[in-house]
């Protein structure tokens, strides 16, 4: 009886300690807000505006995001002054975007990145953007029933799927700016009438500075440079006067050539890509004419892909990872040597475009 | 003292010695022997779990010999003052492991679950577990021992993920680093695989002793096999000044876990973690006590409640990453020393005396 007893008081002790004690903070969903997207835009050289937009769901199943907006220049100050405003605590652990403004971007995102690192609650899969415009301007329309972060990352994520976006999330813009041959780079978004549309890539130097922006034209051209993919989206070519060819549900395949690295001989990437003929404004498709419109596409592709890649060497930024290739290429790989000549380095693409099906007519 | 009942199965040295291989330093591991040899790290890996093999057949040679445990051995080679001194300071050593791994477990509780909480408290409740299971003899912990590896084991399926984002190019070129970085690395790698020595204190409780050499060697081998996995993973998945940043790399994997039911799955990763390390705590102090039982005449609970109240208060004494880096430095360089060169020199004298001794015969 005695050793029952005691058991039973150590089980009583034990049960009250745990919950009081333990300095364990219970975080009861119903009691706390839940940042889905956060929005940094410029102020001046020092200072910031952040915006937290959190979902409030009704009992009718509407939901509703509220935003939260506060100026600093450290942005876990801005949560406590966003405390301020809320009747519940704001927290990280459920964010899913996270924007930044260009004017921003320009001087370096990294120093408000680190936050979404050191934090333990933000996981890796999370995705950044750069906006053009105010994110104020993305983020506060109310857009249908849908909470906005959620909204914002099913859109990116529905571009990687099928679109034109690279594969892209907080761990990849990590890997690439830690990466010795490799820049980052992030997709840019802009507000339309409450909804988001996604306009292109933005590319980041060395220092994680935003540099450049992709034009429509080269959104496609930059993933299949990018990676090994396969993609809904296609690109057309003009064959001929008002002739033009487009082709959809592409799959590429890029390999790289390096026969002597970090010298000045030339690397070449060599692209194949199979795709299935969309459109075609000529006239009969024979396959005479689908040699042709290989051919075309081929150079087309080809010629798109060294401006890119030109541009790209002329901004002296490198998303792409050449670096990288070139690096597990070489022993004794020395990044200073391979910063001074990439800029020089011919960089030759080889396209091979080949249809695989025309459609359902001839 | 050592009846049938008290005795385990040999195939449970298998887990014996890859659940004390296998602890908390596996969350953690990659940082530094990457920081030394780069995308090269993973040779280390292998470098060191070969001298650990050579290790544990230095300890079966030395126990196969003496058929008894280290504790009666120092005794037997260096006579009661030498030799007791000796073994105090093996039984200091698997007693301060016990707390370090105590200790850096809570460190990664605190630095990612919960921030504030009381560690008198959760050392307490661990205490009291601990003591719980060392009570019930060497096969309960044994048996946990086990359990604390099947159990866990599903985790190995969450690296799965990180896979998409991993790029095995980063392994080339492969060799790239001097040798002085491969043998640094080699020698950081070993902290991992440090433990294989408290095999020296169960050995006279395993059944057919002295053929059970070879599921110790596949235990080593099997830790291997688990560190160069997640090494490679982490040379492709993360780079090399990525990597750097990362305290936990293993931890930092579970950042990319995306499942409809779970959003962060680091938190059922550490909670998981209780099993891979409490029954090592518990080895080390079943251990010590063994150790310790030889010298004083006192009752096992007894022994057993002061370690375990010096386990929750030194565990509490030391605070802050910086403490706790160092202690745990001083420990595994002091495990270096005695697991490896210290045995072989053990496995050598021992030789010369018994040799002599069948010389005056």
């Amino acid at each position: 009886m005695r050793i029952l007893f005691a058991k039973l008081a150590l089980i009583l002790l034990l049960i009250s300690v745990l919950s009081g004690c333990m300095g364990v903070e219970s975080k009861v969903l119903d009691e706390i807000n839940l940042a889905t997207a956060i929005g940094y835009d410029y102020v001046d050289k020092t200072h910031f505006e952040a915006i937290a937009v959190t979902p409030l769901y009704y009992p009718d199943k509407t939901i509703k995001n509220i935003t939260f907006s506060s100026k600093s220049s450290l942005s876990k100050d801005v949560r406590d002054e966003m405390n301020q405003q809320s009747e519940r605590p704001i927290f990280s652990g459920k964010l899913e975007v996270v924007l930044y403004e260009k004017r921003l971007a320009k001087q370096g995102i990294f120093y408000l990145i680190d936050t979404l690192i050191r934090d333990p609650s933000i996981g890796t899969t999370l995705k950044l953007g750069i906006v053009e415009g105010s994110s104020k301007g993305v983020l506060s329309p109310q857009f249908g029933n849908i909470d906005k972060g959620i909204y914002l990352s099913n859109t990116i994520e529905q571009n990687i799927k099928m679109g034109m976006l690279p594969k892209t999330n907080l761990h990849l813009f990590l890997y690439a700016h830690y990466s010795e041959g490799m820049d980052p780079f992030l997709p840019i978004v802009k507000a339309l009438d409450g909804k988001v549309y996604i306009k292109g890539n933005a590319m980041f130097n060395s220092k994680g500075e935003y540099v450049y922006q992709t034009k429509s034209r080269e959104n496609v051209i930059f993933k299949m440079l990018y990676e090994n993919t396969t993609s809904k989206e296609g690109f057309s070519t003009k064959i001929e006067g008002r002739e033009f060819a487009s082709v959809n549900n592409i799959k590429t395949k890029r390999s790289y050539k390096i026969s002597k690295p970090m010298t000045d001989t030339p690397i070449t990437i060599d692209l194949e890509i199979k795709a299935l003929l969309r459109e075609y404004t000529g006239d009969e498709v024979t396959p005479k004419m689908i040699k042709i419109i290989e051919d075309k596409m081929s150079k087309d592709v080809k010629e798109r892909s060294e401006n890119l890649v030109r541009n790209f060497q002329k901004l002296h930024v490198d998303p792409l990872g050449i670096g990288e290739q070139v690096r597990t290429r070489t022993r004794s790989w020395d990044k200073k040597k391979w910063d001074e000549i990439y800029t020089s380095i011919p960089i030759n693409v080889n396209a091979k475009v080949e249809i695989l099906e025309s459609g359902v007519v001839e | 003292m050592n009846d049938k009942s008290d005795q385990i199965s040999p195939f449970l040295v298998f887990f014996l010695i890859v659940k004390i291989q296998v602890g908390v330093g596996v969350l953690g591991f990659q940082r530094i022997i990457i920081q030394s040899a780069g995308h090269d790290a993973w040779m280390a890996v292998i470098i060191s779990g070969v001298v650990f093999s050579l290790g544990i057949w230095g300890m079966y040679k030395l126990l196969n010999r003496h058929d008894m445990d280290l504790i009666g051995i120092q005794k037997r080679l260096f006579g009661k003052w030498l030799g007791g001194l000796l073994n105090i300071i093996w039984i200091l050593y698997w007693l301060m492991v016990g707390i370090s791994v105590l200790r850096s477990y809570l460190e990664i509780v605190q630095s990612w679950v919960f921030p504030q909480i009381n560690t008198w408290l959760v050392t307490s409740i661990f205490a009291l577990l601990i003591y719980y299971v060392v009570l019930g003899g060497f096969r309960v912990v044994a048996g946990f021992c086990f359990l604390g590896i099947s159990i866990p084991s599903y985790l190995i399926l969450t690296f799965y993920f990180p896979l998409e984002f991993t790029h095995f190019r980063n392994l080339l070129p492969i060799w790239d680093h001097s040798l002085k970085d491969m043998a640094l690395a080699s020698k950081q790698m070993s902290y991992s695989y440090l433990g294989v020595s408290t095999l020296m204190m169960y050995y006279p409780l395993v059944k057919h002793r002295n053929s059970s050499q070879k599921w110790a060697q596949l235990g080593n081998l099997t830790s291997v096999f688990l560190y160069l996995c997640l090494t490679i993973l982490t040379i492709g998945y993360y780079s090399e000044g990525q990597i750097s940043r990362y305290i936990w790399a293993t931890l930092s994997f579970w950042g990319i876990v995306q499942m409809p039911f779970v959003e962060r799955f680091e938190y059922i990763g550490i909670a998981t973690w209780v099993l891979v390390l409490v029954p090592s705590v518990c080895l080390y102090m079943w251990v010590s006590a063994r150790g310790i039982s030889q010298y004083f005449k006192m009752k096992q609970k007894t022994i057993y409640a002061l370690l375990l109240i010096l386990l929750v208060v030194m565990t509490n004494l030391i605070k802050g990453r910086g403490m706790i880096n160092q202690f745990v430095d001083y420990i595994s360089n002091l495990g270096l020393i005695l697991e490896i060169p210290y045995v072989l020199f053990l496995v050598c004298l021992s030789t010369v005396m018994s040799n002599k001794k069948e010389d005056k015969k």
